[in-house]
């Protein structure tokens, strides 16, 4: 341990590093994709769980999810390898030494550990179906270590976009159209990765956030812990006007498309029992209007930026919970009791074929679900806590990815 | 009323749909599906939900195509999936294979359709699905994951501390001392939290396998003693319901129902020689206890095993061992509790030949040879001598009666059935108490044509006083008729009287062989108790047999 962890050894000097024309590296494309491969193919197996039930270790949508993986090791494996042994000293010094030994990108970095950690999933996974059952569940330790191998996968993805758009800030010399072109691409690449990473986020948290909990304080608590963080570091990660709103587009845009289009598909349930009888796959859901506080934050944190960032929590964090209780409340609503939801836009008539159609409360809320007026405020005050707070590290948080360089 | 009482009685059809059996969880089925005679081997999961996997030998005409499908009692066909193909394995004319998806415990089976050019035909097996294999992780897999598991953690605090230090660094640029020194407490920090969050992973893991191991597939368990009453030695078993609501067994006792006309049956068996035998029906005395007469058994240590099925199908034994005692005063007249009560007294399994004094003693027989019944009668068990089966493998266990000038002897019916078989291991670590082919599996095909009628989506609970008070009364109604009438019922309600399209009995072949269909699950050496009624009388012959592994090419 203590000879793998030294220090590197001391530089030869200091290295001028002299960028030529910097275009976007493939692998960067490719990791994006592996991002979105993830994603999909988990969104795909939720609903094959929805609607078909059971499943082997090839199955479509597992195939997708290693294909993520696959592509994700190979590529940032490959290009650690090369650094290390054949890269240039220009290469060397963009990279963390790792292990006294290797050359890597943080980025590839975490893209390896998440490829690493959905292989180790697999076999840990295949033992535990064998001596505790195959469950059908999201959250097993399995099931954990695989996504948090995604979530590494697709982070990866994510800093290695933006750590290439901080390079290309102070050193690019090429012509000033060459260089916003090169920035939109990098932009839009880092608005794909990052909503991705969003969409992973809310779909392992999703039991969590049902529409049905929508009239509960809980659901706000939990998203105003989860999701300010996030989206706060994001906006300070990349000074776009947009940052926010965009990332939050590409998460609806996603939810949406595989809402509209996985259910197009024939499918069965192959499990017992069966109480509610489909034909065709079950949408997974429709996205929370992330976008709405998105939207204000953006415009809030450029209104605001000469504001010290306590201050700027403090405005962001109430502004989160505000816009999102008021948009996501009737939202809310509709969804649940609206005739007009259960299309193929909306999807609120999606059905597990476990469960009993004919549920009294499968469109409106049930007792369970509501809050008296008193225990809402206390929940809603509760949940401004967090949102400020949350808030507060997700600044802190993207002002380290702001500085990310290798 | 009259309603309820319909319903258990429909209830009651179904009661041979499972077989109780100790380390025996295979089911092995012999019987006709419409146009084709098949044997069904079904090795259920260890683990619920898993997967059973299916053979089925189809012994006659040319089956094409065959489907399982997995029904529960409790969902019965409009909860259960479309069937799925089972495959012909090549090279093997007429043998199909493949899984079935078992999701909840308890009482479940397979629906097997079979479509050739003979036409279709259908056959219901039923299958007994809980968990009982405790999980180990072997050692290799462990090995492996623990060294991804430590790079991992190595990775993790690597990518961290670098996340701090050379990964915010312009190209070329060197870290200070004062950089290398936050990374060193980064990365202090990291390896403590990856720590924290390893544990918390580790007890969540605990907490699983806990809550898995408490829903474990646990036996019920019971007392056995002894005592006297007039001179006579009583059997009594009182059900242990210690935990019960833990347990969820609730009011389970309530809802047995009879099991081929007897709401018990006890197998005693010496050990270690087994060389003393009763097959015994104890009545219920109240909802955990039971009671029967002991027949003139000898002293000695016994294996005891008491079968009880649930109203859904659901088979339990009961295992214990109990010290019995020479009977207080010797000589009286032994009671019986059942007129099917019997015993038997034989060879020790270590010590062949060696015959103790007895009124009811028989000789241990072999396969291929001619084993002696007390009234002189005698069974052949169809098999070489010496040759040793084997483990694994679908045998059927063939047994043809003669009466003692060598001419055949039609068996008569006991307990509704042609004929009973009891399967010991040496050591008591397997047993089965069997039925002939035929019979066992029209009951059952039975019973789940009952339910698949059954619109009802999901089969509730029945009122346990109700249920249990009706079922006292039918069991008081068949002990109070003649034999003749008894048996009659038992196998009308079995659906033996069931007539073919050719007029004749589907069960009732007219032979003095009875096959039961069995594949012994471990090697060593086989005690096989069998029954069968002559004159009246029940008469119980003993056969060992030696199982070796499968022998490996």
């Amino acid at each position: 341990m203590q000879n793998t962890l030294s220090p590197p050894p001391a530089p030869p000097g200091r290295v001028v590093a002299l960028h030529g024309n910097q275009g976007i590296p493939f692998y960067i494309f490719a990791i994006v994709f592996s991002s979105f491969c993830v994603i999909t193919g988990l969104i795909w197996d939720i609903c094959w769980h929805m609607s078909i039930g059971r499943d082997g270790l090839f199955s479509p949508p597992h195939l997708i999810i290693y294909l993520g993986a696959v592509v994700s090791g190979i590529f940032s494996g490959y290009e650690i390898l090369r650094v290390t042994f054949w890269g240039s000293p220009i290469e060397k010094s963009k990279s963390v030494k790792v292990w006294g030994f290797f050359y890597s990108s943080l980025g590839q970095l975490f893209c390896v550990w998440g490829a690493l950690a959905m292989l180790t999933s697999a076999p840990f996974d295949d033992w535990w179906h064998n001596t505790y059952g195959l469950d059908i569940t999201i959250l097993s330790p399995p099931h954990t270590i695989l996504a948090l191998g995604i979530i590494s996968v697709q982070f990866g993805a994510m800093i290695s976009v933006i750590s290439l758009k901080n390079q290309n800030k102070p050193f690019f010399n090429d012509s000033l159209d060459k260089k916003k072109n090169i920035n939109r691409i990098l932009f839009w690449l880092f608005s794909l990765s990052a909503g991705f990473l969003l969409t992973m986020w809310y779909t392992l948290l999703s039991e969590e956030m049902g529409i049905r909990n929508t009239h509960k304080s809980d659901f706000y608590v939990v998203a105003c812990i989860v999701f300010p963080f996030y989206l706060m570091a994001l906006g300070k990660a990349v000074k776009n006007k947009w940052t926010i709103t965009a990332v939050t587009a590409i998460y609806s845009l996603l939810m949406l498309l595989t809402l509209w289009i996985i259910p197009l598909f024939p499918a069965e349930p192959k499990l017992g029992p069966i109480v509610n009888h489909i034909d065709h796959y079950q949408g997974f859901k429709f996205p929370i209007l992330l976008i709405v506080p998105a939207f204000l934050a953006d415009i809030l944190r450029n209104k605001f930026a000469y504001l010290n960032d306590w201050i700027l929590s403090l405005i962001l964090g109430t502004a989160f919970l505000l816009t999102f209780f008021a948009a996501q409340w009737y939202a809310g609503s509709f969804l649940v009791e609206s005739p007009y939801a259960r299309n193929w836009f909306f999807g609120s008539h999606y059905w597990y074929f476990g469960s009993n159609p004919n549920w009294e409360f499968r469109y409106k809320f049930a007792d369970w679900a509501l809050d008296t007026t008193s225990d809402l405020i206390k929940g809603l005050g509760i949940a401004l806590v967090s949102s400020v707070i949350s808030t507060r590290i997700g600044l802190k948080w993207g002002n380290w990815m702001n500085k990310i360089q290798r | 009323m009259k309603k309820i009482f319909y319903l258990i009685i429909l209830l009651l059809i179904s009661v041979q749909i499972s077989s109780a059996h100790v380390g025996s969880s295979g089911v092995l089925l012999q019987g006709q599906a419409g146009p084709y005679k098949v044997l069904i081997d079904i090795t259920p999961p260890e683990v619920i939900p898993g997967t059973a996997s299916i053979t089925v030998f189809v012994e006659n005409g040319d089956p094409q195509k065959v489907l399982a499908r997995p029904i529960t009692f409790r969902f019965g066909s409009q909860g259960a999936p479309s069937a799925d193909e089972i495959h012909a394995v090549a090279g093997q004319p007429g043998q199909f294979q493949g899984v079935v998806w078992l999701m909840q415990s308890g009482s479940s089976s397979v629906q097997i359709e079979i479509s050739g050019k003979e036409g279709k035909g259908e056959f219901i097996v039923p299958v007994v699905a809980v968990s009982t294999a405790k999980g180990v992780m072997p050692k290799g897999l462990g090995f492996g994951l623990s060294l991804l598991g430590v790079l991992l953690f190595l990775l993790m605090v690597t990518a961290i501390g670098a996340s701090v230090s050379d990964g915010l660094m312009r190209p070329g640029e060197v870290l200070s001392s004062r950089q290398k020194r936050k990374r060193w407490m980064n990365m202090g920090i990291a390896t403590v939290v990856c720590a924290l969050i390893l544990y918390g992973g580790s007890s969540w893991w605990n907490s699983w396998a806990a809550r898995y191991n408490r829903n474990i597939y646990k036996p019920l368990k019971g007392n056995s003693s002894i005592s006297n009453e007039d001179g006579q030695r009583i059997f009594q078993l009182k059900i242990d319901t210690t935990n019960w609501e833990e347990k969820k067994r609730g009011s389970m006792l309530s809802t047995l129902i009879p099991d081929h006309g007897k709401l018990m049956h006890v197998f005693l068996v010496r050990t270690p020689g087994l060389d003393a035998f009763a097959h015994i029906h104890p009545e219920r005395k109240d909802s955990v206890t039971y009671q029967a007469y002991l027949p003139n058994l000898p002293a000695g240590k016994y294996l005891m095993y008491a079968d009880v099925v649930q109203y859904s199908g659901f088979a339990e034994t009961i295992v214990d061992t109990l010290e019995i005692p020479d009977p207080a005063v010797q000589g009286n007249e032994i009671k019986k509790t059942a007129e099917e009560d019997t015993y038997v007294v034989t060879d020790a399994i270590n010590a062949p030949g060696k015959i103790p004094l007895d009124e009811n003693v028989v000789i241990c027989g072999k396969p291929g040879t001619k084993t002696v019944f007390k009234d002189s009668s005698y069974a052949v068990w169809e098999g070489k001598p010496d040759k040793p089966l084997e483990a694994g493998k679908p045998y059927l266990l063939n047994f043809e009666i003669f009466n003692p000038d060598g001419t055949p002897t039609f068996p008569e019916p006991y307990l509704g059935m042609m004929g009973h078989v009891a399967v010991l291991r040496s050591d008591g670590s397997v047993y089965i108490h069997l039925h002939p082919s035929g019979t066992f599996a029209m009951a059952a095909e039975q019973t789940l044509k009952n339910r698949l009628t059954d619109t009802t989506k999901i089969m509730q609970r029945p009122s346990p006083a109700i249920f249990r008070d009706s079922i006292d009364r039918y069991m008081a109604k068949l002990k109070a008729m003649s034999t003749i009438e008894r048996e009659e019922l038992l196998m009308t309600e079995m659906g033996m009287y069931k007539q073919n399209e050719t007029g004749g009995m589907n069960a009732m072949d007219h032979s003095n062989r009875i096959s039961f269909p069995y594949s012994f699950p471990k090697s060593g050496r086989y005690r096989i108790f069998l029954q069968v009624k002559r004159n009246g009388q029940v008469l119980t012959g003993a056969f060992d047999v030696r199982v070796n592994d499968i022998a490996k090419i």
